[in-house]
């Protein structure tokens, strides 16, 4: 097996946030195992978590799936949930596609504050 | 002739002289008969020659008497009666006295008695009785007494007188007259006649004892011969003067008639005294010195340490010496007469006695060997060595002889000697040829020629080679070969004996020869040989017959090769191929079979064509064929060809009749079998014609494929049948592929194969599949036939998805090639054949080709080799498709049955039948992968990659990529849940109008789509939908199929 398909990276912003950085590509062969990874970095923070999407060159319907799964989690717990999209990167055109806008707080980029993109 | 002639001349002319005399000196009147010295003449001529002679001797008396009778006047009548009576005469004498002593020696007193008593008494007694009968009755003389009287005494007297002369002259007789004597006879003989003339001249009567004196000093100190010829002159001088005026009578007062009687009568008196005087003496003489001879002989011998013996005339032994005695410890007469021999070794005995007997019957000198047992019983080797006694006389006494010791000496000669008179005894014994020869050689002391010594019968008969003793090699034998002389000069120089075997064509024969050295001289050899030359034609005849039944074994065998292999190769071709390179070398260097219609078929032995020269017609031609024959082949229904066989190696040799007689027999034996091929062929090309017929031309069953198919019938005529293939188009757009083999051949498995196909082809539309089909088919199969047998692989092929599924009856799997290479055996779908059995469900299998992959069904001629395992046929098969997969379905094929059936001519049908996937257009992706999850990650960058060489808009490319990877996402999770993964087939093709057409297909487990989009799954098919101007999902038990359309860009490129 070649290099991981994604990589996370866990991080605090100065804000106290979980700032979780995706790389790579996300399908039905990994995402289960991002969802635990990225659930166990989640699961200590109060302050809210960001998922940064913006360097992801897929990301499938299972990836969708994921982050529809901790959005779910984290509210319940009353803790914010981030996705970071850059308009124009492949994160920004599925969750367009998908409209899924809608469900998920999505912002273009990392220092945004809940304003979803443009469209 | 000669000799009697001699003889009556001789006598003729002494009777005439002695008669003539008579008739001077007293007349012929008849009145007086005296002295007569032709009497003497005829008597002395009878006992000197043989009797046989006797007849010319009297002849010639008789004739002369009567010639003389006549001259002197004397009538026929009484010369006749003269002639008888002086013919009478000494035939009386002659006879009478040759009979008591055979060879009259006057010498000896015993003979000079019978002369005296026979010839010179009794015979002119007869005599004087006739010759007085024929004077008194036939001349007219009286006085028959008187006339017998003077007739008796004057004849005697002439007997006496000539008769002693002769007999005692003649050459050989008497033994000794002393030649110191002879000038003393001489002079007595000349003191008597002058006395005795001096006597009747004189006439003083007293002087006649001198004559008489001196004839008795003759006889006591000479001998008989002085005494005769004394006598004669005496005689002679009395008879001439009696016949004149001396009348000595006178004196004595008788008459002339009584005077002359007297005279004569005394004469004959005094003559007989000193005869007998003269032979007394000699004899006692001789006697004494005989004994004195005899005595000293002895002495000295028994004095001389030699053994010495004396034999008598009789061969008896009459002395042995004191040597021989004290040798043999015999007695001192114990030896004597033939008892010596008892002393000599009883091996040697009879020889010793021939050797003697036959040496003494010659009188000649001689020298034996024999052992001779000494006193002490030992034997020792003697020389015995005797020379014949002489008398005298030269009469055989006897021998005299000595015997020496020479056993030192033999045994020094030692077996050298004994071997060689032993092996001469051998030789000449025994049936070999031997002979002893010495080298005759040149000035350059080259060997030029030999020289027989010694031979023994045997070489004479052996060689044909008389009198060889003495004479030379090449004088017998002109043309003797050189070599025999060169190998005898080496034998006789190299001093070994050499055994060889040779012939000599100048003598016509073979010897076995052992030749050997002899001597030290290097010159000598000897030879011992047998003539071989029967024995050697035998052997000659029996290789002769050996080779002719090795011959007949070797053309038996290559006969039963010949027909052997020619039986297990079908078809005219190949039998008539396998004639021509069997028969070369073996009977021929070249071979051609010429055919009507056909190839010449050629086979020429290795090494006489140059390599690259063509086989062809012309090689019979090019080549130099020094011995050939041709022999026609009969293949019946009047197909004629012709066998040539050529030979052209030098060191063969060439076609003899019997060879002819050979290939002739062969050849229509084979004829038989090109026959049988023939109708064979005939048969086989029926078969073909009809298997051709019912195989299907032209294979375009479906744009999507293209197909092509090979058929080869066995090499064996018998083979040809039963393989078939098919492809047909389904009611549905699908394709129907067929290979199948019906078990059997000829003609009658043909007509099967078209049948089943033909079936097989019909019923597949009514089948819900190939295995449903092949059960269809067995029932067909066992209705029309229950004894059919077949396999069959069965295939349908959905062009437009590359979806398979098939089933095999029996039938080897077929083989599918990917474009890049990979090949895969479909293996599953397997049961019985079609047969006369209950199979039960068949089962089939299920895959999909990627497009532009090969499938390659065949049959199982193709890949059966006979001591080779299938699996090798399978690797070679799957290596050839492999590698040619680039080709078109025709070259892949020929390929095939290039590869596969190159090796060997196949023993059975083949079919093979080639099938390609049309390829995805160039331009379109193609993508087979299994179905795995982590496939996913490099299927998406081959789409990436074709989207992008396509320029599709960043927003279009996100969402095509979008709806694919969903697409693949759940064929990957779905399709094959719960079972071993199967492939996921994604293609992607421009459309006609800009857009694109994506297909994504699995082979699994048909599930509904959800809508449900709780756990996100749902949200994949809203993507598909959401992104795509088309979205169909389509799925049976076979599998799904995913069709995502895109709508052409919104943008434009750039």
């Amino acid at each position: 097996m070649s290099e991981p398909l994604a990589h996370v990276e866990a991080a605090r912003d100065a804000s106290g946030r979980v700032v979780l950085t995706v790389s790579g590509e996300i399908d039905t062969s990994n995402a289960a195992g991002l969802e635990a990874r990225m659930a166990d970095e989640a699961g200590a923070a109060a302050a809210g978590v960001v998922v940064d999407l913006g360097a992801v060159t897929y990301i499938d319907s299972q990836g969708l799936r994921l982050l529809v799964e901790l959005s779910r989690r984290l509210s319940a717990t009353g803790t914010a949930f981030t996705v970071v999209a850059p308009p124009g990167g492949f994160a920004a055109e599925v969750l367009e596609i998908t409209s899924m806008g809608t469900l998920l707080h999505v912002v273009g980029e990392l220092g945004g504050s809940g304003a979803p993109p443009a469209s | 002739m000669r000799r009697p002639l001699l003889l009556f001349i001789v006598v003729a002319a002494g009777y005439a002289a002695g008669s003539q005399l008579s008739f001077s000196w007293f007349g012929a009147d008849g009145t007086s008969a005296s002295f007569f010295p032709a009497a003497g003449v005829t008597l002395a001529a009878l006992v000197l020659v043989e009797r046989r002679l006797w007849p010319v001797v009297l002849g010639a008396a008789a004739a002369t008497e009567v010639l003389l009778d006549l001259v002197h006047g004397i009538g026929l009548a009484p010369s006749l009666g003269y002639a008888v009576a002086n013919t009478v005469q000494p035939l009386v004498g002659a006879l009478l006295l040759t009979s008591v002593r055979p060879r009259v020696d006057l010498a000896r007193t015993t003979d000079l008695v019978a002369f005296i008593l026979c010839a010179v008494i009794a015979g002119p007694a007869v005599g004087a009785v006739a010759g007085a009968s024929t004077n008194a009755w036939l001349d007219g003389g009286d006085g028959w007494a008187r006339f017998a009287g003077e007739w008796w005494v004057g004849d005697g007297l002439g007997v006496l007188v000539i008769g002693a002369l002769i007999l005692s002259l003649r050459p050989g007789a008497q033994a000794s007259v002393h030649a110191r004597r002879l000038p003393e006879a001489i002079a007595i003989a000349a003191v008597a006649a002058v006395s005795t003339w001096a006597l009747f001249w004189l006439d003083w009567l007293p002087l006649v004892f001198v004559p008489a004196a001196l004839l008795l000093v003759c006889g006591f100190r000479l001998d008989t011969r002085a005494v005769a010829v004394t006598g004669t002159v005496v005689a002679f001088i009395a008879a001439q003067a009696a016949s004149g005026d001396h009348a000595y009578w006178r004196d004595l007062e008788v008459s002339p008639q009584v005077g002359l009687l007297y005279l004569q009568l005394a004469l004959g008196v005094l003559l007989i005294a000193a005869l007998a005087i003269a032979a007394e003496v000699g004899e006692r003489e001789r006697t004494a010195v005989a004994s004195a001879t005899a005595a000293r002989f002895m002495e000295i011998a028994d004095a001389a340490p030699a053994m010495l013996w004396v034999t008598d005339a009789e061969d008896h032994c009459v002395f042995l010496s004191r040597g021989w005695r004290e040798f043999t410890g015999q007695g001192a007469s114990e030896g004597l007469g033939f008892a010596w021999t008892n002393a000599i070794h009883s091996d040697d005995r009879e020889a010793a006695g021939h050797g003697f007997v036959a040496a003494s019957a010659e009188r000649r000198a001689f020298a034996l060997d024999y052992r001779l047992r000494r006193a002490d019983g030992a034997y020792r080797w003697v020389i015995d060595s005797g020379r014949p006694r002489l008398g005298p006389d030269g009469a055989f006494l006897g021998y005299v002889g000595s015997v020496i010791d020479a056993h030192e000496r033999k045994q020094a000669e030692g077996a050298l000697t004994e071997s060689e008179a032993r092996l001469r005894t051998i030789f000449s014994s025994i049936d070999e040829g031997y002979c002893l020869a010495e080298m005759i050689h040149d000035a350059a002391g080259r060997a030029i020629d030999y020289r027989f010594l010694e031979t023994n019968a045997m070489f004479e008969s052996m060689t044909g080679l008389g009198d060889a003793v003495g004479r030379t090699a090449l004088e017998m034998i002109p043309d003797l070969e050189p070599y025999w002389i060169e190998t005898y000069a080496r034998v006789a120089s190299g001093g070994e004996p050499h055994r060889f075997e040779s012939g000599s064509e100048a003598m016509g024969r073979w010897f076995d020869v052992f030749a050997t050295p002899v001597g030290l001289s290097g010159q000598r050899f000897a030879l011992v040989f047998k003539d071989v030359t029967e024995r050697r034609r035998a052997d000659t005849a029996l290789r002769e017959s050996e080779i002719a039944e090795r011959a007949a074994r070797r053309r038996a065998e290559l006969t039963a090769r010949v027909l052997g292999e020619m039986e297990a190769t079908g078809g005219v071709r190949a039998r008539t191929g396998r004639l021509v390179s069997l028969l070369v070398p073996q009977v021929a260097d070249v071979a051609v079979v010429e055919m009507a219609g056909e190839e010449s078929h050629i086979s020429v032995a290795s090494g006489l064509l140059p390599s690259g020269d063509p086989l062809d017609e012309g090689v019979v031609d090019r080549l130099e064929i020094r011995s050939q024959m041709v022999v026609p082949l009969d293949l019946g229904a009047g197909v004629e060809a012709t066998l040539l066989l050529g030979l052209v190696d030098p060191e063969r040799p060439a076609y003899t009749p019997d060879d002819v007689a050979f290939v002739g027999d062969v050849a229509e034996r084979v004829g038989l079998l090109l026959a049988r091929a023939r109708v064979q062929d005939e048969e086989r090309q029926i078969g073909l014609r009809l298997q051709r017929a019912l195989l299907p031309d032209d294979l375009e069953p479906h744009p999507g494929v293209s197909v092509a198919a090979r058929y080869a019938p066995a090499s064996d005529v018998l083979e040809v049948g039963g393989d078939w293939y098919d492809a047909f188009a389904l009611p549905d757009g699908r394709i129907g592929l067929v290979v199948g083999d019906v078990v059997g051949h000829g003609i009658v498995a043909a007509a099967d194969m078209g049948g089943l196909r033909v079936a097989l082809a019909a019923l597949a539309p009514h089948a819900s599949g190939p295995a449903q089909l092949l059960t269809l088919v067995h029932d067909f199969a066992r209705e029309r036939d229950p004894n059919s047998f077949a396999t069959v692989g069965y295939a349908v092929l959905d062009a437009s998805t590359g979806a398979l599924s098939y089933a095999s009856a029996g039938h080897p799997p077929m083989l599918a090639v990917s474009p890049s290479g990979a090949t895969r055996w479909l293996a599953q779908g397997r049961s019985a054949p079609l047969c006369n059995l209950d199979v039960g469900d068949r089962p089939e299998a299920a895959t999909v080709l990627e497009p532009g992959s090969l499938l390659v069904a065949y049959s199982d001629g193709l890949v059966e080799r006979r001591g080779e395992p299938l699996s090798a046929g399978l690797a070679r098969l799957e290596a050839v498709v492999r590698e040619r997969r680039d080709g078109t379905v025709d070259e892949i094929c020929d390929a095939v049955m290039d590869v596969l059936t190159s090796e060997s001519a196949p023993d059975d049908d083949t079919v093979v039948l080639c099938l390609r996937l049309a390829p995805v257009d160039a331009a379109s992706l193609s993508r087979v992968f299994p179905a795995r999850p982590e496939e996913l990650r490099a299927m998406r960058a081959a789409v990436r990659e074709w989207l992008d060489a396509r320029e599709v808009p960043r927003e279009e490319s996100t969402g095509a990529l979008l709806a694919v990877g969903e697409a693949c996402a759940n064929a990957v999770e779905h399709a094959y849940a719960g079972r071993e993964p199967g492939t996921v087939v994604l293609e992607m093709a421009d459309d006609d109008d800009g857009g694109i057409t994506v297909r994504v297909r699995d082979f699994g487990a048909w599930r509904p789509p959800t809508t449900a989009t709780s756990n996100g799954r749902g949200r994949g098919t809203e993507i598909m939908r959401a992104v795509t101007r088309e979205f169909v999902r389509r799925g049976d038990e076979g599998g799904t199929t995913v069709t995502l359309g895109f709508a052409p860009s919104q943008r434009v490129p750039g």
